[in-house]
C-alpha cells in the first residue's frame, strides 16, 4: 500500500467528521431530550409490574395473627410518656418490663468518636430466643425508645407474647436505641465484630446469627387537625441502597391489613402526606433514594447486609395498640418463615405506589439514554483527534490529585484534630477549598485541551453508568445535570463563525458551567425538594450564608455513618467541573481542530498543511468533495 | 395363634434366657427441675452383654449393633441427635456425655493403617445413616476429623495388635424427628412396655429441647469384659411455677401414662430429683438417696404394689436461688461481607477454680483459616476487668484440605477462676464450585460450634448438673454407690453458626451487567483497535524496544499456563502457594547442600 495513502486516511475522516458536526450535535440534542420522554413514559403506572413475592416461603406470614397484649402495650405507652427523663426510661423498660416477663435486659454505652461530634447513649435490647431451632439466624426489630414511646410499648408487649410461643425459627432481638441511628449502628458494629472509626460501643453481652432482616418502628406522630394519618414504609438505606422489596412487599400487604389504613411509601412528614398524585411518589422515591442518607434507623442496617426498613404507624392518642402488635407478630412470623436470606440482588427498584415498581432492566436504561449524548461525543472527539498525539492531560490529573489531596487531608484534620467549637470555621474553609475554581487557575497547555475533551467526556459517563449501579436515582441527578454542562462545556466552536459570536458563545457556556458548580445545584435542589418532598437532605439550612454548616453536616454523615456523598463531591465531581470549566474556557478552535488565537502555529496545523496540499496534487481532495 | 398362656410362656422363657444367657437390660428415668422451673426428664436404656464376644447367638444385645461393631471393629461409638439448644446460661452444665445441637458421631476404631481406619469409617456412617434414616452421610464426605486431644476413650481397647484412631463428624443443620426415633426405639428389648412407653413422639417434639442418642462402649472389671449400649433420650419441658404447683403426672408430660412394666428389664427406676425443693410425693418413694442438690426419691417401678398412674409429684416450696452458670461459652461470627470473617468464641468460668480446658473448633473446608490471626485475650470477670496471659499448656492444628476434610483446631490452656477468654481468628471464605452448594445455597452453609471439655478432678462443677449419670454409669449407680468416680471432665458444645458464602448467579442484574459487560468489552476492542489503529512501518530500533514487551508477554502467559494449571487441578491460590514454598525451600536445600 502507498505510504502517502497510509497517512492520509484520518485527515479525511477527520474532515468527514467535521463536516458532520451538526448532525453530531443534534442527534445528541435529541437522544437528551428522549430521555426525558422515556423517564416520562416509564414513570406511568401502568406500564409498570405489580409487586410479587419472590420468595414463595414468605407467603405463609399470612396467618391470623393473636397478638393479644394491647392492654398491656397501652398501659406502657402511658408510663414511657410519662417518663422525663432517659434513665426513667430506660428504667421502665428494662426493670419493670422486661425482667418481669422473664426475658434478659441487656445494655450497651455507646459514644462518637468523631472529635468534632460529640454524642454519647445507652442502648437497651432483649432477645427472645428460638427454642427448638440452632439459632444460626435472627430477625432484629428496632426503636428509638426516646422518641417513640408508643412504638416501644408495642415491641416491649410483643416480646412478652413471642416469648411464650414456641414456633420461632428465629431468634428475636429487640434494640432500643437511644440516639437514634447512631445507636443501633453501634449496636450492629459490635454485634457483627465490625470497628469502625466514627461510633464506638461495648461488647455485647449476648449475639445471636445473621440477621435475616431488620424492622425499625416509629410513631406517626400527632396530627393536629385530627386527620387520618396513614401507615407508611421507610426504605432507603445510606449510599442509596434500598431494603429488599420482599420485605417491602409484607410490610406493606401485612400493615394494609391489621391496621385497616391504605399503606404510603417514603412518606414520612405528617403535613406532606396528602401529595398523592400517582406521579408524585417515583419523584419522592428518587429523591430519598438520592439526597437523604439517613432516612431512619433502618438506613444504617444495610452497612451490615441486614435488609432493613421502617414502619411508621399511626398511634394517635386513644389508640388501642393491639393492632400495632398484630402487625409487628404478622411481619415476625411470616419473616420467621422465610427459607433462606433475601436475595441480595432484588434491591435494584423504584416503587411507584405501594404495589407497583419498576425494576432495574427499565430503570438503567434512563441513565444509560441520558449518557448517550457524551458517548456520542466521545466517538466524534475520538475520530476528530486521529492525527494528533493522544497522552493523559496533566492538568485533569491536577484536578483530581487536588480533590483527592483536599480530602484525605480534611478527613484527617477532622478525625483528629476538630473541635466542636470550631466546626463551623473549618467547614468555611474546607468549603472553600473543594470549591476553589481550579479550572479557571490552572490553564491546560494548549495540546490538552482536545485530550482533555475525551477524558471528560469519557469519565462522566462512566461516572454516571457506575454509579446507577448503587445509587441510581444519584446517577439520574447527575447525568441529567452533568450531561448538558459537560456537553456544552467541550463543545467545539469553530472559527467558521465571527469573532464576536465566538467570544459570546466561550462567555455563554462559562457562565453555565459556573451557575452549574455542584455545591450551588445541590442548593438549589435541596430547597426545592425539601418544600415538595417533605424531608430535608443534607443541607440543614438553605441559604448561602449556611454552607458551611451543610459541609459540616456532611463531614458527620461520613464519618459517622460512611456516606459518601462528600468523597464523591470532592474526588469525582469536583475534579469533573474544574475539567469542564478548563474546557470551557479554553480558546476557539482553527478548522482544522486546533485552537485558535495564539502566535504561532501549531505544529499539527502545519503537518495538515502538508498534507492538504499533497492531497491537492493528488486530486484525491477534490474527488472527496465532489 | 397365641393365647394368654403362650404369651406367658413366651415372657418366661425370655426372662430366662436373659437370666440364663447373661443379657441385662435397665431402665431409668431421671427428672430434674431446671433453674428456669423448666423440667428435664431423662431416659436412659442400658443393655449389657454377656461376654466380650457378641453373637451368633442374640438375646438382649441387639444384633443390628453388634455386627455393627464386629464388621466395623469398632472399640467405642457415639451417635446422638439433639433438637434445639441447651441454654448453659439458664440451665447450667448439659447431662453427660453432652451433645452439640443438629448430630454428632464418635467413633475410636481398629484398623491396619489410616486407610483402613477411614474405609470403615465411612461404611460406619453411611450404615448408621440408613438405620437411623438420618442425613448425616455427608459426615464422611467431608466433615471428618481425628482430633488428638480433646477426645478420650471410655471404655476400654481391646488388645488386637491393630492400632485404633477416633474419627469425630458434626452436622449442625441435622434435624430430629420421629424418623428418627423409630429404628432408635427398636434397638431395645421392650418396645412397648416399661419407661419407653411414655416416649409419645408428639409430646416429645413439641418441647423446647430434644436429645437422643446411644453409645457402645466397652468395659472391663477384673479380666471379664463386656460390651455396653446405653440408649438414652433427654426431654425439656417448658413448665411454670404454677404448673409445679399444680403436680406433675406422667400424663401432663407425656400426655400418655405408663403401659406396664417391661418383663425383660433387670430394673426399672424413675428418679426424681429434690434437691433443695420441698415436693409431695404420692405415693411416697421408698428410699431418698443422696443429700443436697443431688437427692433423688427412688421409685422401683418394677414394684408391683406401685400403681404406675398415680404417681405425682407436687413442688410445695421452690428454691428460687438462681446459681451463677459456672461455665459459659458462645460462638460469634464476626465480619459482613462474603469474602473474610473473624470467628470469636467466648468462654466464661465464673466458678472460684481454675480449670484446665480444651476447645477444639472443627471447620468446614471453606473456612480457610488464617492460623497467624489466633490469638487469646483472657481478662479477670468483676470490676477490675484486668487482662490476664493464659497459660497454654498444647497446641495442635491440622490444615483443611479442599473438599476433603475439616481443619481442626485443639487448644488446651488453664482458664483462670472467674475470668473470661476470646480464642478468636480469622478466616477467609473459598469460592466454591456451583456443584459444591446444597440447594438453597443462599441460606448459607452450616459449621459445628465449639466443643470445650472441662477437667474438673476436684468435683467443682458436680454441683452444676442437672442430673447424675454419665457416660459410663447411670445416676442411679452413681447415686448408690458413692466409689464410683464423679465425671473427671464434662462437655460444653458452643452454638453453631451459619456461613454466608459467595453463591453463583448469573441471573441478577449485578451479574448480568458484569456478565455482559466484560463480553461486550472483549469483543468490541480489539475490534476497535483494529479497524481504527494505523499501521506503520517499523525499523529495527521500535523492535529492539519491543523486547521488554515480550518479556512481560512471556510472564503473563506462565500466569496463564499457571492458572490453566490450578484450575485443571482443583487447586486453591493456598495450594499454589505452598506449592511455591515448597520449590522454595527444595531450592534452598539444594544451595545449601
Amino acid at each position: 500500500m502507498d505510504e502517502t495513502n497510509e497517512q492520509l486516511q484520518p485527515w479525511v475522516r477527520q474532515s468527514w467528521v467535521r463536516g458532520h458536526f451538526y448532525r453530531f450535535f443534534l442527534g445528541s440534542m435529541v437522544i437528551y431530550l428522549a430521555g426525558f420522554a422515556y423517564l416520562h413514559l416509564v414513570l406511568q403506572e401502568d406500564m409498570v409490574m405489580t409487586t410479587y413475592m419472590s420468595e414463595p416461603s414468605l407467603m405463609p406470614g399470612y396467618v391470623t395473627e393473636k397478638f393479644d397484649r394491647g392492654g398491656l402495650a397501652n398501659e406502657l405507652a402511658f408510663n414511657l410518656k410519662q417518663a422525663k427523663s432517659v434513665a426513667e426510661k430506660s428504667s421502665i423498660i428494662c426493670e419493670s418490663l422486661l425482667q418481669r416477663a422473664g426475658l434478659p435486659c441487656f445494655s450497651q454505652n455507646w459514644t462518637s468518636n468523631v472529635a468534632f461530634h460529640n454524642s454519647k447513649g445507652t442502648n437497651l435490647y432483649t432477645v427472645v430466643r428460638a427454642k427448638r431451632s440452632t439459632g444460626v439466624e435472627a430477625m432484629l426489630f428496632a426503636v428509638d425508645f426516646n422518641q417513640h414511646p408508643r412504638s416501644t410499648a408495642a415491641l416491649i408487649a410483643f416480646a412478652q407474647y413471642a416469648k411464650d410461643q414456641i414456633y420461632w425459627y428465629r431468634d428475636i432481638f429487640i434494640v432500643f436505641t437511644d440516639g437514634g441511628a447512631s445507636g443501633l449502628d453501634a449496636f450492629l458494629q459490635e454485634y457483627h465484630l465490625v470497628r469502625s472509626s466514627g461510633i464506638r460501643g461495648e461488647p455485647l453481652q449476648t449475639t445471636g446469627g445473621f440477621f435475616i432482616s431488620g424492622i425499625s418502628c416509629r410513631d406517626w406522630g400527632y396530627d393536629e387537625n385530627e386527620r387520618n394519618v396513614p401507615y407508611s414504609v421507610q426504605l432507603n438505606h445510606l449510599n442509596g441502597q434500598q431494603a429488599n422489596l420482599d420485605l417491602i412487599n409484607v410490610m406493606i400487604k401485612i400493615g394494609s391489613r391489621t391496621l385497616d389504613k391504605q399503606p404510603h411509601i417514603y412518606a414520612a412528614n405528617i403535613s406532606k402526606f396528602e401529595i398523592e398524585a400517582p406521579w408524585f411518589i417515583p419523584y419522592r422515591a428518587m429523591w430519598t433514594q438520592a439526597f437523604i442518607p439517613i432516612e431512619g434507623l433502618h438506613s444504617v442496617m444495610g452497612k451490615y447486609r441486614v435488609e432493613g426498613a421502617t414502619a411508621i404507624v399511626p398511634t394517635q392518642s386513644g389508640n388501642d395498640l393491639t393492632k400495632y402488635g398484630k402487625l409487628v407478630e404478622g411481619i415476625a412470623r411470616s419473616l420467621n418463615v422465610a427459607h433462606e436470606r433475601l436475595h441480595q440482588s432484588y434491591f435494584m427498584y423504584v416503587m411507584l405506589s405501594s404495589n407497583h415498581f419498576i425494576s432495574i432492566a427499565y430503570f438503567y436504561p434512563m441513565v444509560v439514554i441520558f449518557v448517550v449524548p457524551l458517548l456520542i461525543f466521545i466517538l466524534y472527539e475520538y475520530l476528530h483527534n486521529m492525527c494528533i498525539t493522544f497522552q493523559v492531560p496533566p492538568t485533569w490529573c491536577l484536578f483530581h490529585f487536588y480533590g483527592l489531596s483536599v480530602w484525605i487531608v480534611s478527613y484527617w484534620y477532622f478525625a483528629n484534630l476538630g473541635t466542636p467549637s470550631t466546626i463551623i470555621r473549618d467547614s468555611a474553609i474546607l468549603l472553600g477549598l473543594i470549591s476553589m475554581p481550579t479550572g479557571i487557575l490552572m490553564r491546560p497547555q494548549r495540546d490538552e485541551i482536545q485530550p482533555m475533551r475525551v477524558y471528560i467526556l469519557t469519565e462522566t459517563a462512566l461516572l454516571a453508568a457506575s454509579l446507577a449501579l448503587t445509587n441510581f436515582s444519584q446517577a439520574l441527578a447527575f447525568s441529567i445535570i452533568a450531561t448538558p454542562v459537560v456537553y456544552a462545556a467541550t463543545l467545539r466552536i469553530y472559527e467558521t463563525l465571527t469573532i464576536k459570536v465566538v467570544f459570546l458563545l466561550r462567555m455563554l457556556r462559562v457562565f453555565f458551567v459556573l451557575i452549574a458548580q455542584p455545591f450551588v445545584l445541590l442548593l438549589v435542589v435541596s430547597q426545592y425538594g425539601t418544600r415538595y418532598f417533605g424531608q430535608t437532605p443534607y443541607l440543614a439550612k438553605i441559604e448561602f450564608k449556611d454552607l458551611p454548616s451543610t459541609v459540616s453536616d456532611l463531614l458527620r454523615l461520613q464519618m459517622l455513618y460512611g456516606s459518601n456523598m462528600l468523597p464523591l463531591l470532592t474526588v469525582l465531581i469536583m475534579p469533573i467541573w474544574n475539567t469542564a470549566l478548563a474546557c470551557a474556557i479554553s480558546p476557539a478552535l482553527s478548522p482544522d481542530g486546533a485552537p485558535m488565537g495564539e502566535d504561532e502555529q501549531d505544529e499539527d496545523d502545519q503537518v495538515n498543511a502538508l498534507f492538504e496540499a499533497k492531497l491537492k496534487g493528488t486530486g484525491k481532495i477534490d474527488e472527496k468533495e465532489e | 395363634m397365641w393365647d394368654s398362656n403362650g404369651l406367658v410362656v413366651l415372657i418366661f422363657v425370655g426372662c430366662l434366657a436373659g437370666a440364663v444367657f447373661g443379657d441385662r437390660y435397665n431402665e431409668e428415668l431421671t427428672i430434674s427441675r431446671l433453674p428456669t422451673n423448666a423440667l428435664l426428664a431423662n431416659f436412659r436404656f442400658t443393655i449389657d452383654s454377656d461376654g466380650d464376644k457378641l453373637g451368633p447367638d442374640y438375646h438382649l444385645f441387639p444384633r443390628l449393633v453388634a455386627e455393627m461393631i464386629k464388621s466395623h471393629d469398632i472399640a467405642e461409638l457415639e451417635l446422638a441427635f439433639a433438637q434445639g439448644r441447651w441454654r448453659l446460661d439458664e440451665w447450667g452444665l448439659q447431662t453427660q456425655p453432652a451433645i452439640p445441637t443438629g448430630a454428632h458421631l464418635i467413633a475410636w476404631i481398629n484398623g491396619k493403617n489410616e486407610s483402613a481406619i477411614d474405609a470403615e469409617w465411612t461404611n460406619l456412617v453411611d450404615s448408621l445413616n440408613g438405620i437411623f434414616c438420618s442425613s448425616i452421610s455427608s459426615i464422611s464426605k467431608h466433615l471428618t476429623a481425628s482430633p488428638k486431644q480433646t477426645l478420650k476413650m471410655n471404655g476400654v481397647k481391646k488388645e488386637n495388635g491393630k492400632m485404633m484412631q477416633v474419627r469425630y463428624g458434626a452436622v449442625p443443620e441435622e434435624s430430629l424427628c420421629t424418623e428418627n426415633l423409630t429404628p432408635w426405639r427398636k434397638l431395645l428389648p421392650c418396645k412397648s412396655d416399661g419407661l419407653i412407653s411414655l416416649l409419645n413422639p408428639y409430646s416429645i417434639y413439641a418441647t423446647t429441647y430434644s436429645t437422643m442418642g446411644l453409645n457402645v462402649i466397652r468395659l472391663c472389671q477384673e479380666k471379664t469384659c463386656h460390651w455396653r449400649l446405653n440408649a438414652h433420650i433427654s426431654v425439656v419441658f417448658e413448665t411454670n411455677l404454677e404448673a409445679l404447683e399444680a403436680g406433675i403426672l406422667f400424663d401432663t408430660l407425656f400426655k400418655r401414662d405408663l403401659a406396664g412394666r417391661c418383663s425383660v428389664a433387670e430394673s426399672s427406676r424413675l428418679l426424681i430429683r429434690k434437691g433443695n425443693d420441698e415436693i409431695d410425693f404420692s405415693p411416697s418413694p421408698k428410699s431418698i438417696h443422696g443429700e443436697g442438690h443431688h437427692s433423688y426419691a427412688v421409685f422401683d417401678l418394677n414394684d408391683k404394689d406401685l400403681d404406675l398412674r398415680k404417681i405425682e409429684f407436687t413442688y410445695k416450696n421452690v428454691d428460687a436461688s438462681r446459681r451463677e452458670p459456672a461455665i459459659g461459652i458462645f460462638t460469634v461470627q464476626g465480619g459482613v461481607d462474603q469474602q473474610s470473617g473473624t470467628l470469636k468464641t467466648r468462654i466464661i468460668n465464673s466458678d472460684r477454680g481454675s480449670k484446665t480446658v480444651t476447645l477444639m473448633h472443627i471447620l468446614p473446608w471453606f473456612m480457610r483459616i488464617y492460623y497467624g490471626s489466633i490469638q487469646m485475650k483472657c481478662q479477670l470477670l468483676g470490676g477490675s476487668k484486668e487482662n490476664v496471659i493464659p497459660a497454654v499448656l498444647s497446641k495442635n492444628f491440622k490444615e483443611s484440605l479442599i473438599r476433603t476434610s475439616p481443619s481442626t483446631i485443639e487448644w488446651q490452656f488453664v482458664l483462670l477462676h472467674e475470668s473470661m477468654c476470646e480464642f478468636e481468628f480469622e478466616f477467609d471464605k473459598a469460592h466454591m464450585r456451583i456443584w459444591d452448594y446444597p440447594p438453597d445455597a443462599n441460606h448459607g452453609m452450616y459449621a459445628a460450634g465449639a466443643l470445650l471439655v472441662i477437667d474438673d478432678k476436684e468435683g467443682r462443677l458436680h454441683n452444676h448438673r442437672p442430673i447424675l449419670g454419665d457416660y459410663v454409669n447411670s445416676a442411679y449407680e452413681q447415686l448408690v454407690n458413692p466409689t464410683l468416680p464423679y465425671p473427671l471432665s464434662y462437655s460444653v458444645f458452643s452454638n453453631p453458626i451459619l456461613v454466608s458464602l459467595p453463591v453463583p448467579d448469573f441471573s441478577m442484574p449485578f451479574n448480568v451487567i458484569c456478565f455482559v459487560l466484560t463480553v461486550v468489552s472483549f469483543c468490541i476492542s480489539p475490534v476497535l483497535r483494529y479497524t481504527t489503529s494505523m499501521i506503520m512501518i517499523t525499523d529495527g530500533v521500535t523492535l529492539e524496544k519491543n523486547r521488554g514487551r515480550n518479556l512481560v508477554r512471556v510472564l503473563l502467559l506462565g500466569l496463564c499456563g499457571l492458572a490453566i494449571y490450578a484450575q485443571v487441578n482443583e487447586m486453591s491460590t493456598s495450594d499454589i502457594r505452598r506449592k511455591i514454598e515448597e520449590l522454595f525451600r527444595k531450592l534452598n536445600d539444594m544451595g545449601s547442600m
